[in-house]
């Protein structure tokens, strides 16, 4: 051992987009630490920092070299390698050259096939400069960038041109190149604030020297700069900062030196929807909002700025900007006030939902035929079907008004503050049509009106049913239409708002609007899309649900989700009460019911025929057992009925203790087997409770 | 400043950075990108280094003279760099202080933002620049176009000339802005905006527009099979602009928009097949 030292390389790039810098800093230290530990060489820690211009590597007690190793290789057998006189072979000779040894020190070993020579290899160790330099130039050239680009005379492909690299292990440069880049110790600052290039001395040296350059390296720290800048220079407006960590991030990613300032807009603007107002300031310019006490957005905004603004002219540039997308927003509201959305509907005819399953009115005509199956089904009562066909008619129309053209991501909530502000239509439809979108995403908030969620699971199911039924089925990670986000949220809007609507009926319903439709297959429908959604719902109960007990609820029926989410439930319940050892012992038994009947015919079920009291008992209590279960079940109380499912141990083992299934009678085995198929098919109504996982031991 | 000085001054950086100066396309295109000094010229392995002010037209945005910020035509300043120099950037940031702009006082941000044309089959990598948070121009490694993978790869700069003013002067009113001593952006151009928004949104003859589309498309695949890329490119910009007519006239229906897109496209692609044959040839 020779000791440790202390290293860092920065690739300098033209700036890299932020949504890249968190994988790709991540990835560069999982290589590195690969990289040592495959090399044998220990380390300290490797530890990553970086901004848009920079990736930064550091490692720390990194083993200055490797081991020395010492190898001994088998060679010809000794009676070829010396002749009768005892002098060495060509094959003798020949071996010591490959193993770099000479023919004196070639030794004798026993080999199971009779006595051979060996040589004893010395493998020196490398250094770590030796294998950092060797590894970097691949190691970097290989990452996997979401989006590449070439550059130059299109020789390579990276995310952004590589402009400069430092590369330094115990204060010394180690050579490389990437991309014709040559590494050395010097890297640059600030774009427009640093005076000149900036020498790194040593790792230590690092962070320090750039911050001289007005280069904040540490990504945490130019987040903790924002969060401390945004609380100051709200308190100072009057206000607090509207909580908002991911454009915290974000915004962190975008700067090498952030510094946030405080821009000003007139308090007019304010009479728009706030939810407007903060969609123009974070959309395209990432500026985050203030709110008094009372909730209400100040008229201000503050901006991480990449450098101070002692003028305040780019707080005020800044301003100029917003008061231009401002001012065109209050003339897009002005405008699409000017009609009802009642007038634009029919401008529906001309946007594109999709080539092959036409226009926004199309998917309209085939969401009503639904709507108005899925309102009659009893899973349904409750909701008033009035507001949710007219929220059908409507919930698309924003698409057509200027301020949904101008942000997108207020499609829907335009909707319901537009239909709110006209004050013609009940307030469920405004609500169902303002909650169509959600989930937004995994995990985001459910509609809180039943309207909305039947809205927008019609929403949803047409646009999977119809997608999937063309062909248009997602692979790997190509989904263009975003069927992924459609089903999970179906799937969460079902289950979690608990709507019993019966997945088949509503994949059946769905279907008949696509009638029509060139190259629609129904089978893709019952085939594609349903094992589909099954992924989905493992997925998305899997989130919060042991994966053996969703498996299980699975393996009985999925139709109706909440009824799902019950099972699911139920089984966790069951498992963490008392019943739970008779439950895991039902469920090892159960395991042993399936495999038995696999691949057996039928069995007409005959409790005549059965002789052995043990199978006489099990029998007789399926019946009662049946009604028991389908009473617990059909009031939603899962745990209970699945207790009484557990009670049913004692009489399975004793019937596995007592009888013999395949009996050497063939009418007698027919009649075991049915009455296993009679317990196969109880216990499936309720779960395939031989997919939970009974522990070892405990 | 002023509007012709800012220009003026833009052309003379760049004219001292090597490029050639070349006059606006005569023809209508949505931007400087279409023009076949840049459309064409970035196909092929020659070398190539350009800059011009491009008038862009793009008919929905008119707005009648009345918005202080959107334009039927603005105009582009479109710069082409074949191969792309080591120090694009650098020299991008020294136009900007060719024009008086102190970058050690204003925010200059590049933010990702991947140019894409399906029209052109075009397609690049790069940036919105943003000064102090005003997007001040588009900054693109060309990646594609016409549908073919470019080797050697271009910069592709394009500055909004009108909002850059704004910027400079503090100017919130486009047609306020001063063109030349004397003369406002507005007594250039403000008529104009004015008529042409009434022609594309309220006159335009639209069944003359389809007819005219239908007879440029059928012209431009004649002078392809003649072997006549720059010719047949004339005949596509034509439709192209055609059809954002017919387009901001609101007379393209659904299925109607996506076939007009569709059309073009194989136009475009024809034409850079064509013109790189005729590079290649020469090359060899």
């Amino acid at each position: 051992m020779s000791g440790t030292f202390d290293g860092l390389i920065e690739i300098g790039a033209e700036e890299i987009p932020d949504r890249f810098l968190e994988d790709a800093l991540s990835e560069i230290r999982r290589r590195w630490e690969a990289a040592f530990s495959e090399a044998g060489l220990s380390f300290g820690s490797v530890s990553t920092c970086g901004t848009p211009r920079r990736l930064t590597v550091e490692f720390r007690g990194l083993q200055a070299r490797q081991e020395d190793r010492d190898e001994k290789l088998v060679g010809p057998p000794v009676a070829a390698a010396f002749d009768a006189e005892g002098n060495p072979t060509r094959a003798a000779e020949g071996f010591a050259k490959k193993c770099g040894v000479e023919v004196s020190a070639l030794e004798r070993v026993d080999d199971p096939k009779g006595e051979r020579v060996a040589a004893l290899v010395h493998h020196p160790g490398r250094s770590a400069q030796e294998l950092i330099a060797e590894t970097a130039p691949q190691l970097y050239a290989t990452l996997p960038w979401p989006k590449n680009m070439r550059w130059g005379d299109g020789t390579h492909s990276w995310v952004r041109p590589v402009h400069w690299i430092v590369a330094l292990v115990a204060g010394e440069v180690i050579d490389f190149e990437l991309f014709g880049v040559p590494s050395g110790r010097t890297s640059r600052g600030h774009r427009t604030l640093a005076g000149g290039p900036v020498e790194i001395a040593s790792v230590d040296a690092y962070h320090e020297a750039l911050r001289g350059a007005h280069v904040i390296a540490d990504r945490q720290e130019r987040r903790r700069r924002i969060q401390e800048g945004l609380e100051r220079e709200a308190a100072a407006a009057g206000g607090s900062v509207v909580p908002d960590e991911a454009l915290v991030a974000l915004t962190a990613d975008l700067v090498e030196w952030p510094v946030v300032v405080t821009g000003r807009f007139p308090e007019s603007y304010l009479e728009m929807p706030a939810v407007v107002i903060r969609t123009a300031m974070r959309d395209h310019q990432r500026y985050f909002a203030v709110a008094g006490e009372d909730g209400a957005l100040r008229p201000c905004f503050l901006h991480v700025a990449g450098q101070e603004d002692p003028a305040g002219s780019i707080a005020a540039n800044n301003a100029s900007v917003l008061v231009a997308r401002l001012d065109d927003a209050r003339f897009v509201w002005d405008k699409d006030l000017e009609r009802t959305l009642a007038d634009r509907a029919p401008e529906l005819e001309r946007v594109l939902f999709h080539q092959r399953l036409g226009s926004y009115a199309d998917k309209i005509a085939r969401m009503r035929a639904l709507a108005e199956k899925l309102a009659a089904m009893p899973g349904a009562a409750g909701a008033d079907a009035g507001a949710l066909l007219k929220a059908v008619e409507l919930c698309k129309v924003d698409q057509t008004t200027g301020m949904v053209k101008e942000f997108t991501t207020l499609q829907g909530v335009m909707g319901g503050i537009y239909l709110r502000k006209e004050g013609s239509v009940p307030e469920a439809t405004c609500r169902a049509v303002e909650e169509q979108y959600l989930p937004r995403f995994q995990g985001d908030e459910l509609p809180g009106s039943v309207e909305g969620a039947l809205l927008g699971v019609v929403d949803r199911l047409d646009t999977l049913v119809g997608c999937f039924g063309v062909g248009l089925i997602p692979s790997g990670s190509k989904d263009p239409f975003a069927l992924r986000r459609a089903a999970q949220g179906l799937v969460s809007i079902l289950a979690g708002c608990d709507l019993r609507l019966p997945v088949g009926e509503l994949l059946d319903a769905a279907s008949a609007g696509f009638r029509e439709t060139a190259g629609f297959e129904r089978t893709r429908v019952g085939g594609e899309l349903r094992g589909y959604l099954e992924d989905r719902i493992r997925f998305v109960l899997g989130l919060e649900h042991a994966a053996d007990a969703v498996e299980a609820a699975l393996g009985s029926s999925w139709e109706d989700l909440p009824g799902l989410v019950g099972r699911v439930n139920g089984l966790e319940s069951v498992r963490a009460a008392e019943r739970r050892e008779d439950f895991e012992a039902l469920s090892l038994a159960f395991k042993r019911v399936r495999n038995i009947l696999r691949g057996q015919e039928a069995c007409e079920s005959r409790p005549e025929a059965l002789v052995e009291e043990a199978e006489k008992a099990l029998s007789e209590r399926l019946g009662p057992l049946g009604e028991e279960l389908r009473g617990f079940m059909n009031a939603g109380e899962y745990g209970r009925a699945y207790e009484a499912l557990a009670g049913l141990r004692p009489v399975v083992d004793r019937f596995f203790d007592e009888v013999l299934v395949m009996a050497e009678d063939e009418a007698l085995r027919d009649a075991r087997l049915g009455l296993l198929q009679a317990v196969e098919r109880l216990f499936l109504e309720a779960a395939d409770i031989s997919q939970i996982v009974v522990a070892d031991n405990d | 400043m002023n509007f012709q000085q800012l220009i003026l001054r833009l052309q003379q950086f760049w004219a001292d950075a090597g490029c050639v100066l070349q006059q606006p396309y005569d023809l209508e295109v949505g931007a400087g990108t279409m023009a076949p000094d840049t459309f064409l010229r970035v196909l092929g392995p020659k070398p190539w280094k350009v800059c011009y002010v491009q008038p862009s037209r793009r008919p929905d945005d008119g707005r009648y003279g009345e918005n202080p910020f959107r334009l039927e035509k603005h105009y582009q300043m479109q710069i082409i760099l074949k191969p792309n120099p080591e120090n694009t950037q650098e020299l991008y940031e020294q136009s900007l202080r060719a024009i008086g702009i102190d970058l050690t006082k204003h925010d200059l941000r590049y933010e990702e933002d991947n140019w894409e044309s399906p029209t052109l089959g075009a397609w690049g990598v790069g940036w919105q620049v943003l000064l102090d948070g005003l997007e001040i121009t588009q900054f693109t490694y060309f990646q594609q176009a016409g549908g073919i993978d470019l080797k050697p790869n271009c910069a592709e700069i394009t500055l909004g000339l009108e909002r850059l003013l704004m910027f400079i002067t503090g100017v919130k009113n486009v047609y306020e802005l001063e063109w030349a001593p004397g003369f406002s952006y507005g007594d250039v151009r403000k008529r104009d905006e004015y008529e042409f928004s009434c022609n594309y949104f309220e006159h335009a003859d639209v069944e003359l527009h389809r007819r005219h589309f239908e007879d440029w498309e059928g012209e431009a695949q004649r002078l392809l099979e003649a072997g006549l890329p720059l010719a047949a490119y004339d005949a596509t910009l034509k439709c192209s602009h055609l059809f954002n007519v017919l387009d901001a006239r609101g007379a393209v229906s659904v299925t109607e928009r996506a076939q007009y897109i569709k059309r073009v496209r194989g136009l475009a692609l024809g034409c850079a097949k064509g013109w790189l044959a005729l590079e290649e040839e020469a090359q060899s």
